[in-house]
């Protein structure tokens, strides 16, 4: 007994010593081979269920394309019949999900966005993806590495990834052009962004800024980019991965490196500053008020359809600091699909199935044309739509290859804390609280720290 | 004093009649106030479940924070920008409407067609036209040789816009609701003050505005409680920033509850704002009515 428990011990402190060295650690703990999940899924031969509700938040050209995947899965077989409810957006899916999970109303399959993640775990709503994968031995050897690390929960896949983006700097060739800059050689760091910005910005004759060099939104998705790139941690115990997070670390020298960058942007005259409003920093870039900017690629093909070739489209890779840390890089964005456990064993059966198709190359290559989304499974881009795509719209390799290039470490893999989409918030009040002048870069971000530990702290001790 | 056969027959057919709306009432009102107020005393999982009790720590939490204050200075100024102007604009249109001129039917519809849009699209169609680059109202400025500010972006003019917004959007309604009022004024007593000599602003103030005092006191009540609890426009348009600026009341107990998942704390904020609407609602009652003139 005693033996066991000194065994027991070495091997959580490997395991500790493993996970929270350096944030370039490897996300695969190497403590041995992890457990088997099977026992939670429902037994192999429990018959699929023939109806089943899917919840997700997917609008226009993306909805159409999700109704798609729906309605070839229901004619690909007879069984299973899946009805996809639109719930609005991210936002607004979560809210209803915790209704109706209090009022055991929550459909079998959710997609719920990136930053929902650990909230979905500590719901305790959520039959791990990681079950049905182990029960059935489902390969998941050619899924893209970064996509499968970001919804791993120590070493478990909690849902499967479903639309996979990441953001990506959108720039105007022919302003490019205009201003004597390579078009074939967009700027990468925070210099050489200022730079180009400083070049692209134009006045009129009254001294009105007629186009600014660049114009980021305040979207605290950014910044978190922006700090993984930088390959700074956002949260502690490896970015809440290793351990559940408790506190924000946000405020280092990277976190203030890039506010003083911003905020000099805006104060010089040469970044544009839309607020909040990402639709209204796309529009701007649309309408040639801005120059350059950095959103999701999700966005890539709604701007190749709005410019119409009015200008030369560019897409070029995230911003980092000047030192171009080896250990930073992007973070995937997008959303995955979570098995609810409320469900009765034979809708999760259905749920599972659907899963696999929707994970099939020829699906993902479809999706992938017709969203912009990368795919999830490697082998969809030797399938035709997707070689199509790459070979009419290369800019949207862009992502795919800031992904791919970008070292798997946790501060790539992204933050996961239960309170994430109220700190993205209060990210978003601290930059417009620089850029406004109502605090110094240090001041903004250590208060914003602070609000948010004490956040982290009310949610883990009410989230037991 | 004894109850009777008779009492309690009639207070059993007084319930009965009453029954109906009781019911309604329970159901939509009493049983979630009660249960709103139960929720404020306890701390709750992200899912809603109930954790431990709290007692009053999510109000003293409430007292002492710094962000609440910033909540209902943000209230305050958006309910003092929005109710006076939004009343004496709908008084001004409706006196313009209360002619007899051919097609005035036209322009009332016109005026008051605000009351058919829905907050979401009015806040919309708002969105744009404050955009600082692309929108019509800096343009429309700049032709006069004005450089527009950026709307939402900027604290002090995002709450201006939001209640602007806010004005347009009660505009129909308090249209509607002052021109039936001066239409119930009789001709007699216009008549009447013309035959003493008054005329245009006299008449105005001494004649007009008492007489329909009793409609723009209605409007003073509602229109207060419904900016109170105003919150499509800032979900549409600032989602409560800049900085706070337009982090109304409403709009924080939003994001504490479906965007925080704090069911506890938002439920105690709840607690707050029914006390504070029933207070104002008081006060309101108890002083500016004794100045309304009912016929």
């Amino acid at each position: 007994m005693r033996r066991l428990a000194t065994l027991a011990l070495a091997f959580t402190m490997a395991a500790a010593a493993c996970g929270g060295t350096t944030p370039s650690g490897s996300t695969t703990p190497t403590g041995g081979a992890p457990a088997d999940m099977s026992a939670l899924a429902p037994a192999k031969d429990v018959a699929p269920a023939a109806t089943l509700t899917w919840w997700h938040a997917m609008s226009g050209v993306n909805g159409d394309a999700l109704n798609k995947i729906v309605a070839g899965f229901n004619s690909s077989q007879t069984k299973i019949k899946v009805e996809a409810v639109f719930q609005g957006t991210y936002d607004d899916l979560l809210a209803k999900l915790n209704t109706a999970i209090a009022s055991n109303a929550a459909p079998a399959l959710v997609q719920v966005y990136d930053i929902g993640q650990r909230y979905m775990y500590d719901s305790g709503q959520v039959v791990p993806m990681q079950a049905f994968i182990d029960r059935d031995k489902f390969n998941t050897s050619d899924f893209e590495p970064a996509v499968i690390n970001y919804y791993k929960y120590q070493d478990k896949l909690q849902s499967m990834p479903f639309n996979a983006s990441a953001p990506i700097l959108y720039y105007n060739k022919d302003a490019f052009k205009e201003v004597g800059l390579d078009p074939a050689k967009p700027p990468v760091t925070f210099t050489e962004i200022a730079d180009a910005a400083k070049k692209l910005t134009k006045k009129d004759a009254s001294g009105a800024t007629v186009r600014f060099g660049f114009g980021p939104s305040i979207y605290g998705w950014l910044f978190e980019q922006l700090m993984a790139t930088s390959g700074a941690l956002y949260a502690d115990n490896g970015n809440g991965r290793d351990n559940r997070a408790t506190k924000v670390v946000y405020n280092s020298a990277a976190g203030k490196a890039i506010l003083d960058w911003w905020k000099a942007g805006v104060d010089g005259g040469y970044f544009y500053n839309p607020g909040i409003d990402n639709d209204g920093a796309a529009n701007a870039f649309n309408a040639q008020k801005t120059a350059m900017y950095i959103e999701s690629i999700a966005r890539l093909r709604g701007h190749i359809t709005t410019i119409a070739g009015k200008f030369e489209l560019g897409a070029g890779l995230y911003p980092r600091p000047d030192s171009k840390p080896a250990t930073g890089g992007n973070i995937i964005g997008g959303a995955s699909l979570y098995i609810m456990k409320s469900r009765p064993p034979a809708e999760q059966q259905a749920a599972w199935e659907f899963v696999k198709y929707a994970m099939t190359p020829a699906v993902q290559a479809q999706w992938q044309s017709d969203t912009g989304y990368y795919p999830i499974v490697k082998a969809a881009y030797d399938q035709g739509p997707s070689k199509d795509w790459a070979t009419k719209y290369p800019q949207f390799l862009t992502a795919i290859t800031e992904i791919r290039d970008s070292p798997q470490n946790r501060t790539t893999n992204g933050a996961v804390l239960g309170v994430m989409p109220q700190a993205r918030q209060r990210t978003q009040k601290m930059i417009e609280s620089v850029l406004l002048g109502q605090a110094t870069t240090q001041a903004a971000l250590d208060a914003a720290v602070e609000d948010m530990n004490t956040q982290i702290d009310k949610y883990n001790k009410a989230n037991p | 004093m004894r109850w009777t056969a008779r009492d309690l027959r009639s207070l059993g057919i007084g319930l009965a009649y009453l029954a109906p709306s009781l019911v309604l009432f329970a159901a939509f009102v009493f049983i979630p106030l009660a249960e709103t107020i139960n929720l404020s005393l306890f701390n709750t999982r992200a899912t809603g479940a109930i954790t431990t009790f709290a007692g009053l720590d999510h109000y003293l939490e409430l007292l002492t924070s710094p962000a609440f204050r910033t909540g209902l200075l943000a209230t305050a100024i958006f309910a003092i920008y929005t109710v006076p102007i939004g009343i004496a604009l709908g008084l001004v249109l409706a006196v313009l409407l209360n002619q007899r001129l051919r097609a005035i039917n036209v322009f009332r519809t016109m005026m008051s067609s605000t009351i058919a849009i829905s907050a979401a699209v009015g806040a919309l169609i708002w969105l744009l036209l404050f955009n600082p680059s692309l929108g019509l109202l800096n343009y429309l400025l700049s032709r006069v040789g004005v450089h527009g500010p950026e709307w939402l972006i900027q604290p002090t003019t995002a709450i201006i816009a939001v209640s602007i917004t806010t004005i347009w959007l009660t505009l129909g309604t308090n249209i509607i609701v002052l021109l039936s009022g001066l239409q119930g004024v009789p001709e007699e007593i216009y008549e009447a003050a013309r035959l003493d000599g008054a005329r245009g602003l006299r008449m105005f103030t001494r004649i007009t505005v008492p007489m329909v005092s009793p409609s723009l006191f209605f409007l003073f009540v509602v229109d207060t409680v419904a900016v109170l609890q105003a919150f499509t426009q800032i979900h549409v348009m600032t989602r409560g920033g800049p900085v706070d600026a337009t982090r109304v009341l409403v709009y924080s107990i939003y994001q504490d509850a479906f965007q925080n998942f704090q069911f506890g704390f938002a439920s105690a904020q709840a607690v707050i704002l029914l006390l504070l609407v029933m207070g104002l609602t008081l006060i309101q009652f108890r002083f500016v009515e004794r100045r309304v003139h009912y016929q």
